[in-house]
């Protein structure tokens, strides 16, 4: 048997006399063409990409619409999940690309890596192209069929000029594809021999990759979590500086996605890269000077009061479902009319922020803040530490917190107040922040291990506390509410009764999961990261 | 799997025409096709351009599965392959006389293709031999075109004849009026006098077209080169009679 085969080109034309003398003497029939035009949809921070995936949408208009999953490496010659689009317009989120609700299950195997990918995320248009598709029926003497040609050309969908094409070049991809027809070996093993000698590249699993490098789009360049390089004899400012302007600068690209309310994990990533800038600034001490470090705390702590209440809201609008699950069913209807007054609460609310983030007071803190850590590393003024190889700073600092957890954690038993499970899930937080930040100067098993263990407490612990803030923010909606509805009070009231039943459930398990924590084994294991230390000096 | 076979005692009745045309309808309509061009001859073979197979040996034909896979051809249609004749067909019989169980060697290999084609249709050869009683026993349905002249309705009653004799079912066997003539008043009295004796004719009815006899020159289905022309609906019309009487 042989089979097909496919090589890589970017203009070629079949039609043209060298390549009908190259193929002599088999001749060319036109049997087929076709024009597709493409979206390549993908979460702003490309989760879709990341597993391997690319989701096109076909809109070359009438009947044709429809989705197309794909393998990335295996776009054109392997097969796609495909799924007709119901309505004319293309759909925001998985869930509407297939008239779902988002808590619905998905129906199919599509629907579930969608699912599995985009979760709460909107799909953006990242690019947007043309597929041209020829197929010729390759003839011989007697004008039978022996093989096909498949020739499919990507370019760059005219409306946007890519960068390239402004220059003058346009960015084309082609896919010249050999296909056998049965019984026809030898004919198909000579046309593949021609076909060789025109000196073409086979081709290769990174068509669509490299077709939009080409096209100046990068897939994957934003990341929620920026990893830097760290070599353990760097010295600590300079690592902190680097992790901070990363940082900054992840905040900075969700601000679009936040005042154009795309979705609400715009506002998550804002928010998570300016608590890991605060904690850095506080866990990693003295490597600015003291009012350095106050004055830029003061910052960012400003700016991230200012989200808090669109946070929570967007954290309650999910838990709808859950909601009226927790309350008996008489109370269900209460629970809908709080929610509907969530909405518009957090309507205004979106309207305050992004008012915010467009003000020119906004824009110049901002602006004000990125000078002084791209600016020169002397404009900062430098701690004690600042100096220090960042591996000592690491391991001291992790080395510190793991000691402290160790001693909260352990003082808690059944009777411990509720404050003390607060303080031990902030230590935890912290300590997780170090080994993020810190988690590349250690072998990645080590790192891995240690951040696992740790998740579990996290889970646990944060559960408990989540619990804890839902009812002190539906008791302060009791207090500002006392005019509104009975049906929807009552269902505060019974919701609260629920959510503290829960937080008792998980507050009992806390012991236990701190227990498995901080077993002889973990201790061991921070043990050997202090260690690691001492090796490299 | 169901095999069609297009058999008629007598030549030149448009049996081939029916063969590839039904196999091209069948292929057309999703189905997984095999054409067999039984006929030494090789009528389907030329008018799907396909050279006639020289390697394969007649004893193989029965009995090597692979061997015959390895001689179908992909035609230039989706999903319509060929097993395109043979000069070797000629001694057809000679070779199944010399066999055991000689009338069911076709039906045997013809079983051994059925995860890979959903309808076979057979282009026989004309007149009664061994190879035509391996055709009746591997047909589902043995589709006879007749030409409504008395000399036709002669032969067709030889036909039944020896359905009868050799203990044949005779509920496949399925005639139908080709090249008909509308204007011809014999055409119009055959049909009458015929459909009344035998039950079981198709509804369908080919017209005598030029179009049919030029498909030697466009080497392609009429339902190819001239879809709408009368008789390339009457063989689509014939092959939508068989898919559902085949529950297809």
């Amino acid at each position: 048997m042989v089979f097909e085969r496919v090589w890589m080109a970017d203009s070629i034309d079949l039609e043209q006399p060298e390549w009908v003398d190259v193929l002599s003497p088999f001749s060319l029939q036109l049997e087929h063409k076709e024009q597709s035009r493409y979206q390549l949809l993908d979460t702003f921070d490309w989760a879709l990409w990341q597993q391997g995936r690319a989701l096109l949408y076909n809109h070359s208009g009438g009947k044709k619409r429809a989705y197309e999953l794909w393998n990335r490496n295996e776009f054109l010659s392997g097969s796609a999940f495909t799924q007709q689009a119901s309505g004319r317009k293309r759909g925001r989120f998985w869930w509407d690309i297939s008239a779902q609700q988002p808590v619905t299950e998905p129906q199919n195997e599509f629907e579930q890596l969608l699912k599995k990918a985009c979760k709460l995320r909107v799909l953006l248009e990242m690019h947007h192209f043309e597929q041209f598709s020829v197929r010729y029926a390759v003839k011989n003497s007697d004008l039978k069929s022996v093989a096909w040609i498949e020739l499919v050309t990507l370019r760059h969908s005219s409306g946007e000029r890519t960068l390239a094409e402004e220059e003058g070049a346009p960015v084309v991809r082609q896919v010249l594809r050999v296909l056998p027809v049965r019984g026809y070996d030898l004919e198909l093993k000579k046309l593949q021999k021609r076909v060789q000698k025109m000196g073409l590249p086979l081709y290769t699993d990174h068509l669509l990759e490299e077709y939009l490098l080409a096209s100046g789009v990068t897939p994957a360049r934003y990341q929620s979590k920026p990893s830097i390089v760290i070599n353990t004899e760097d010295v600590a400012r300079d690592v902190v500086l680097r992790y901070l302007r990363a940082l900054l600068n992840v905040s900075r690209e969700n601000e679009h996605g936040i005042v154009e309310d795309l979705d609400i994990e715009f506002l998550h990533d804002y928010r998570v890269s300016l608590r890991r800038i605060r904690s850095i600034l506080s866990l990693v001490r003295k490597v600015f000077s003291p009012e350095e470090t106050r004055w830029l705390k003061q910052q960012f702590a400003a700016i991230a009061k200012r989200t808090n209440q669109l946070r929570d809201l967007d954290v309650y609008l999910l838990e709808q479902e859950n909601y009226r699950a927790l309350v008996p069913p008489v109370l269900a209807d209460g629970v809908d009319t709080l929610f509907a007054s969530l909405v518009l609460e957090r309507k205004r609310e979106l309207r305050r922020v992004r008012r915010w983030l467009r003000s020119a007071d906004y824009d110049s803190t901002m602006k004000a803040i990125q000078l002084r850590l791209e600016g020169e590393a002397e404009k900062l003024g430098a701690g004690l530490q600042a100096d220090k190889a960042v591996l000592s700073v690491a391991t001291k600092e992790i080395s510190k917190k793991f000691h402290k957890i160790g001693k909260l954690g352990m003082a808690i038993d059944a009777s411990t107040p509720d404050q003390e499970v607060h303080d031990l899930r902030i230590e935890c937080k912290k300590l997780r922040y170090l080994l993020d930040f810190f988690g590349n100067l250690f072998p990645k098993k080590m790192q891995r291990s240690a951040v696992s263990t740790l998740k579990r407490l996290q889970d646990n612990l944060g559960k408990f506390n989540d619990l804890s803030v839902q009812q002190e923010s539906l008791q302060a909606f009791l207090l500002n509410h006392q005019q509104d509805q009975v049906s929807m009070l009552a269902a505060v009231g019974g919701l609260i009764g629920a959510l503290n039943l829960e937080q008792k459930q998980e507050r009992a398990k806390v012991t236990e999961t701190f227990s498995e924590f901080y077993s002889a084994q973990t201790r061991q294991l921070y043990a050997e990261m202090v260690r690691e230390k001492e090796d490299v000096q | 799997m169901k095999i069609i076979a297009c058999y008629s005692i007598k030549g030149g009745v448009g049996k081939t025409a029916t063969a590839i045309n039904l196999a091209y309808a069948s292929a057309n309509d999703g189905m997984r096709t095999l054409i067999c061009d039984l006929d030494p001859q090789g009528a389907s073979s030329f008018y799907f351009r396909v050279q006639p197979s020289k390697k394969l040996k007649l004893d193989s034909f029965f009995t090597r599965r692979d061997r015959l896979i390895r001689n179908i051809k992909g035609s230039d249609y989706p999903l319509l392959d060929i097993l395109p004749s043979n000069m070797a067909y000629r001694n057809f019989d000679q070779m199944l006389a010399g066999m055991k169980k000689s009338h069911l060697r076709l039906a045997q290999i013809l079983a051994s293709l059925s995860d890979e084609y959903d309808v076979v249709v057979l282009d026989c050869p004309p007149n009664i031999t061994i190879l035509s009683e391996n055709v009746f026993h591997a047909a589902d349905q043995v589709v006879v075109p007749i030409v409504p002249t008395t000399l036709s309705q002669r032969t067709f009653e030889q036909l039944l004849q020896f359905y009868k004799q050799s203990n044949l079912k005779k509920r496949a066997l399925l005639p139908f009026f080709s090249m008909v003539e509308q204007r011809k008043r014999m055409h119009r009295e055959v049909r009458r006098l015929m459909r009344k004796q035998y039950k079981r004719f198709l509804q369908s009815e080919v017209p005598y077209s030029v179009d049919v006899e030029n498909m030697g020159i466009s080497r392609e289905p009429v339902l190819v080169t001239r879809p709408h022309t009368p008789s390339a609906e009457a063989f689509l019309q014939l092959w939508q009679e068989l898919k559902s009487l085949n529950k297809l």
